[in-house]
């Protein structure tokens, strides 16, 4: 896909409707909410807002009151204005530095009054479509990369790139762009970016005599799928002859509600589509099985159920049934020193470093199959197509992201900034293994499958992944799942 | 004959001691029956009482494997219930459940006691079939019609107030069922002999009506504050202001930091919020029973 730039044309995006309700926005609400999915529709004609113009935007851009980061729209406005931006609530210590940024923000435009909805993670794209189905959203909404697909369909985010620097846009990780743009337009605002780690307790495998995972900075470099299950196998084995029957190889996974099935786009698929082949010729079941889905997002036949696919799955499979991880859901395993390896992000280790836990740890690629995979699909703010302040939205979106405060929100949280400048400015990527490592996978991390129905894709493959984690054939469950989600993402043609 | 009436004459104790014991043993059962099935549903609840008073890093260590320490606070804390009502400010969430779940208890006895009366006694023209349509609309989830519950209430200006948190819920087919056919059940002629001393509706309702339905109003009351107190969906939809959020939704605000487990504090509002219903519970379970009973639900 091509950069979209601030000069890109402007109307591509900007589809804005009028605002207030109307019987297809209502049907459209409650026609996703009945599907369990994000958007409906189709963009609807009309602008209600205009793209700043490039000239003013460029001028404008030396006279803003506080440093807005990449923003280069017009300077904002001096009428009194509410902005409401919903996101995740998050512990204590990460919302005071945003509620710290906001006074700061609120210093420098008085006027400019800036009230927060945090509502819990697993409900936020709920919220949101609510929201916009009724025809009253919050003007920043934190969305995620995965649904970008969905915004852009559902005309839910107003495309950004014109009111970013381009030099902010070209900062952003390659990969991470692309997953937050669709059809041309940049929609998701950088926030950070999502990968997933192999940690592991050292002490466990030093008890089973068996040799830890590579610790290496290239993401191609850790265990293969094969040589990961035969570790885990090994280590069971011994643990198991030591007579500990309470350590697990594999902790459970924490993602969504924990266990298998528990986050398709951030942990299984990753078994899936690591057997795939982005340079594999365009027709071909490899080429199909790292895409997900078809191009235009709405088959998953041919590409869900391929061998590769399944030979994924049997992979995973293993993992159950040969009892290297348990088959339910078990919270805090890893950190509670009983779980010899866990799958998580970045912003775990940062947990580790502060907790200081009763056990030496280390990370390691996630293993590798036909390549090395792994998906980025992150959080980002978005900013609602139909606000009244698109300018400010943008504006307090890019404060919110700019360098200072991306910062501070590493510092705080520990998750993966997103932009290179970032990422090279902080010194511990560049000299330790484990952010060395974190920015090689960063930086080759892929979105997840393109569709404007991944949300009926993701929720009707979770289940079919805890079946086949249970001793469901991984072939048959994979064909009937493909089908299935055929038949859900129908309704988008 | 003697021999014969000796035997009777013993047989008799036995057969009153064999069914004694029988007595004896099903009442035993069922006491440890119902002793195991308090145990179980109380084990959780207990358990969140018990993990409030421990720290949240010794929660994750006693985790596993499971021993003394898995279940008993070694080193017993107050520190999260000092979090909870510290910087997480939960006394102001429980203060807002409490206005709501108040509001919707009033709402909710008040337009169900009327609704009752008039299905159970008054004439008007389309009764049933209103009747028929009000108990269709309870078979309704509250997800199916989020959106458009939404737009009304924004369209009237209650966004973000403690009135939109129970408002919706004011007409409950429910409760409106339970007292209309608990008013059926006195009888007529009481209605009617105040009729005849000159009582207007008004009159027979609060006089005659309303105190003969009391357990039936306290199972009401329980029923629609158990309703509010948990209730997560609509205020997570309807409440944008976090001063004024629930404390259902604060809790699952505390579950939701990927790798941040808070543990420690989730237990100790969990404890909290739950010590209005037990005692609820206890206090009203023998009107809540009696009230099923006299409507006829059960």
């Amino acid at each position: 896909m091509s950069r979209p730039t601030r000069t890109d044309d402007a109307s591509a995006g900007l589809t804005a409707a009028n605002s207030g309700m109307n019987r297809r926005r209502f049907l459209a609400g409650t026609a996703a909410l009945a599907a369990g999915g994000m958007l409906m529709g189709r963009p609807l004609p009309a602008a209600a807002q205009e793209a700043p113009a490039k000239g003013a935007a460029a001028r404008a851009a030396s006279s803003y009151k506080l440093d807005l980061g990449g923003y280069a729209g017009p300077e904002l406005t001096s009428q009194p204005i509410t902005l409401k931006f919903m996101r995740q609530e998050f512990p204590p210590h990460v919302n005071a530095v945003l509620e710290e940024a906001y006074k700061e923000f609120s210093a420098a435009y008085p006027n400019i009054t800036i009230q927060e909805e945090k509502v819990p993670y697993g409900d936020l794209q709920k919220k949101m479509q609510i929201y916009v189905g009724s025809g009253a959203a919050p003007d920043v909404m934190m969305g995620r990369t995965d649904f970008i697909e969905a915004y852009h369909a559902g005309n839910i985010a107003l495309p950004l790139q014109d009111y970013f620097l381009d030099e902010f846009l070209h900062d952003i990780l390659d990969n991470q762009f692309k997953a937050a743009s669709a059809k041309g337009n940049f929609y998701g605002a950088p926030w950070e970016t999502y990968f997933t780690m192999m940690y592991f307790n050292r002490d466990i495998f030093k008890k089973a005599g068996v040799p830890t995972p590579p610790e290496v900075t290239d993401v191609n470099a850790g265990w293969t799928a094969e040589e990961f299950i035969a570790a885990l196998d090994e280590l069971t084995q011994k643990l198991r002859a030591q007579g500990d029957s309470t350590t697990w190889a594999l902790s459970a996974a924490t993602h969504g509600n924990g266990g298998p099935g528990a986050n398709y786009t951030q942990v299984e698929s990753l078994w899936v589509r690591s057997q795939g082949d982005p340079n594999a010729d365009k027709g071909s079941s490899a080429y199909k099985t790292f895409l997900g889905v078809s191009e235009d997002g709405l088959q998953a036949t041919g590409y869900l159920d391929t061998p590769e696919a399944v030979k994924g799955m049997a992979n995973y499979q293993q993992l159950f049934t040969k009892k290297l991880a348990p088959p339910t859901a078990v919270p805090n395993q890893f950190v509670s020193g009983v779980g010899a390896i866990h799958f998580t992000g970045l912003n775990q280790a940062s947990r580790l470093f502060q907790q200081k836990p009763a056990f030496e740890w280390g990370a390691s690629p996630f293993p590798r199959g036909r390549i090395a995979f792994n998906c980025n699909s992150s959080d980002c703010p978005i900013v609602w197509s139909k606000t009244p302040y698109p300018a400010e939205a943008a504006a307090l979106v890019a404060y919110l992201c700019n360098d200072a405060n991306r910062i501070r929100f590493y510092k705080t949280w520990g998750s993966m900034p997103v932009r290179k400048s970032l990422i090279a400015a902080i010194p511990e990527f560049g000299n330790q293994q484990l952010f060395q490592l974190s920015a090689a996978a960063a930086a080759s991390g892929q979105g997840a499958p393109r569709s404007v129905g991944w949300f009926d894709y993701f929720n009707a493959i979770n289940p079919v992944v805890r079946d086949i984690a249970l001793g469901g054939d991984p072939e048959s469950q994979l064909k009937q799942a493909a089908t299935r989600i055929d038949g859900l993402l129908r309704k988008y043609r | 004959m003697s021999t014969v009436a000796s035997a009777a004459a013993s047989a008799r104790p036995r057969r009153r001691r064999s069914a004694a014991t029988r007595l004896f043993s099903a009442r035993t059962l069922g006491t440890v029956v119902v002793i195991l099935a308090g145990i179980v549903f109380a084990f959780p609840i207990a358990l969140a009482a018990v993990y409030s008073l421990k720290a949240t890093q010794d929660i994750l260590s006693d985790q596993y494997p499971l021993s003394l320490a898995s279940f008993i606070p070694l080193r017993p804390t107050l520190e999260n219930y000092q979090t909870v009502f510290g910087p997480l400010n939960f006394q102001n969430n429980i203060l807002n459940t409490l206005i709501a779940a108040t509001g919707q208890v009033v709402m909710a006895v008040v337009c169900s006691t009327l609704a009752g009366y008039a299905f159970a006694r008054l004439r008007f023209p389309g009764r049933d079939v209103i009747f028929s349509l009000l108990l269709l609309a309870s078979f309704v989830s509250v997800e199916a019609i989020l959106v458009p519950l939404y737009s009304i209430t924004q369209w009237l200006g209650l966004t973000s107030t403690y009135v939109a948190l129970f408002l919706p819920f004011a007409c409950n087919p429910f409760g409106i069922y339970l007292m209309r056919q608990s008013f059926r059940e006195i009888p007529v002629e009481l209605e009617e002999a105040a009729r005849l001393d000159g009582a207007n509706v008004w009159r027979i309702l609060f006089s005659i009506a309303i105190p003969n339905v009391l357990p039936a109003l306290a199972t009401l009351v329980l029923i629609q504050f158990i309703w509010a107190w948990n209730a997560y969906l609509w205020p997570v939809v309807i409440m944008q202001d976090p001063g004024k959020q629930i404390a259902q939704v604060a809790l699952a605000n505390m579950k939701s930091f990927p790798n941040f487990p808070m543990d420690g504090p989730l237990f100790a509002g969990a404890t909290v919020i739950t010590i209005p219903l037990v005692i609820m519970a206890i206090f009203l379970q023998k009107y809540y029973v009696r009230g099923l009973s006299s409507s006829g639900m059960k």
